[in-house]
């Protein structure tokens, strides 16, 4: 990917309209991906987004585009940043609930229909069943691999994997369509 | 492995989501520089992902975002900012000194750090020790009210077991047995069941059912021994609740009487008030 090569350059020299062209592009999903491992979607969330973008740019230098695409080191960062948040003491009081579970935190949500405020938004979202998103959010916010995320969600991998992979052609489809 | 099986392999999925293994990472983003196909599949999963999260909820204005990285960039300035400007060394053993002098100092606020966070933590250790000692003790003292509740009911247990103790029920009279007049004190269904072993003297007073006395009378039971009251003690009874109580030991009593008497009690009935008896 050529652009990014260029992108990435850039942002390795300290390029403040590079890097505020990422923020933009990126910054809305990966405050999506942050408010779902708080559920929350208020003050913190976009705390810990504040926080994991100075991180970004900060350490821009440590990127390795040899291990993957900028967007998922940002990714990383942001969910790292968000779960080390659910364990702290604080957040546990906010929940209050000592034994937040984020595995079965999405397995309990996913139970329940889509919140209300979130209907209608986006076609996007609802064009994935609660089954498929389960398995998205399980791989996309904890960062877990098809026999983890199989494990957690007590499916056989087989099911996660065309699970996955169907929700993600879903997505693309709806997406170029869009 | 042909591009296609790369594509299907389920591989570029978990590849966006940076959920695979790092030899793996290294792998797909290999193939990504080697084939554009697989390069453009990955781009095209990250876009719909970026799409797919960046719906719902809140969003951040383009105000907010420009305001968010002002202050990003300024923090970003402030940590790269050296702390305290080193001037020029002018020579080898004044700026060798100085080293010493920094890393000593260094030194010196790392190990307060250090002391202050263990400090902090045998604090924070010391609190929670009190308060386990605290719980223990709470338990410790249950535990003993707890054993010293079964003692008794043993001790009662056996009385009431043993062959040789008399079960006596003590009822309402309808008349003073002493003055003969109509007994109002008590009514019929007013009862005192009490348990008396001849042998051993001892007196267990099980369960009652009286009327509610005034704040300074008391209840007090007596042994008929040979036609005259013997004192066997007062009891408590408040508003129904009564607890089972071993009474003065008494020998060789042919009834038992209760009167009621002031508070404290009396060295020889109020004759007038006895309202209950129960005869062996």
């Amino acid at each position: 990917m050529p652009i990014q090569a260029d992108l990435v350059f850039r942002l390795q020299q300290k390029d403040e309209k590079a890097f505020a062209m990422v923020y933009k592009n990126y910054g809305q999903a990966l405050l999506g991906i942050i408010k779902k491992v708080l559920n929350e979607d208020g003050e913190l969330a976009r705390d810990v987004l504040q926080e994991s973008m100075l991180k970004v740019w900060n350490n821009i230098q440590s990127y390795d585009a040899g291990k993957g695409t900028l967007f998922t080191w940002m990714l990383n960062i942001c969910r790292n940043m968000a779960i080390d948040k659910t364990r702290s003491r604080d957040f546990k009081n906010q929940q209050k609930n000592q034994s937040f579970d984020l595995v079965s935190f999405i397995r309990e949500s996913h139970n329940e229909s889509p919140k209300p405020e979130l209907i209608g938004v986006s076609k996007m979202l609802n064009v994935l069943s609660a089954e498929q998103r389960q398995v998205v959010d399980t791989v996309y916010m904890l960062g877990y691999s098809h026999s983890e995320a199989a494990e957690k969600l007590n499916l056989p991998v087989g099911t996660v994997k065309t699970r996955l992979r169907a929700s993600i052609m879903e997505l693309k489809k709806q997406f170029n369509e869009g | 492995m042909t591009v296609q099986e790369i594509i299907s392999s389920g591989k570029l999925e978990l590849y966006v989501a940076g959920s695979l293994p790092e030899t793996e990472m290294r792998e797909v983003a290999m193939y990504a520089s080697q084939y554009p196909e697989v390069a453009r599949e990955i781009e095209q999963i990250e876009l719909a992902m970026i799409s797919y999260y960046a719906q719902g909820g809140n969003v951040i204005s383009e105000q907010e975002m420009n305001r968010n990285l002002t202050q990003l960039f300024a923090s970003g300035k402030k940590e790269e900012a050296p702390v305290v400007p080193m001037p020029q060394s002018r020579g080898v053993v004044i700026s060798l000194s100085r080293v010493a002098v920094a890393a000593m100092v260094g030194g010196l606020i790392l190990t307060s750090a250090l002391a202050v966070l263990m400090w902090s933590q045998q604090k924070s250790l010391r609190t929670e020790i009190a308060e386990i000692k605290n719980s223990q003790q709470q338990l410790l003292a249950e535990n003993t009210k707890y054993k010293e509740a079964d003692a008794a009911y043993k001790k009662q247990m056996q009385l009431v077991q043993d062959i040789f103790t008399k079960r006596v029920e003590v009822k309402a009279v309808a008349y003073n047995p002493f003055t003969n007049q109509p007994n109002t004190l008590t009514k019929d269904g007013n009862f005192i069941l009490l348990y008396w072993q001849p042998q051993t003297k001892k007196v267990l007073l099980l369960s009652a059912n009286l009327p509610q006395l005034s704040a300074n009378e008391q209840y007090q039971l007596w042994g008929m021994v040979d036609g005259k009251p013997v004192d066997a003690g007062v009891f408590e009874y408040n508003n129904g609740q009564f607890e089972a109580s071993f009474q003065k030991d008494i020998s060789g009593a042919g009834a038992f009487a209760v009167s009621i008497e002031p508070k404290g009690g009396s060295k020889s009935p109020t004759i007038e008030k006895v309202c209950m008896v129960g005869s062996l």
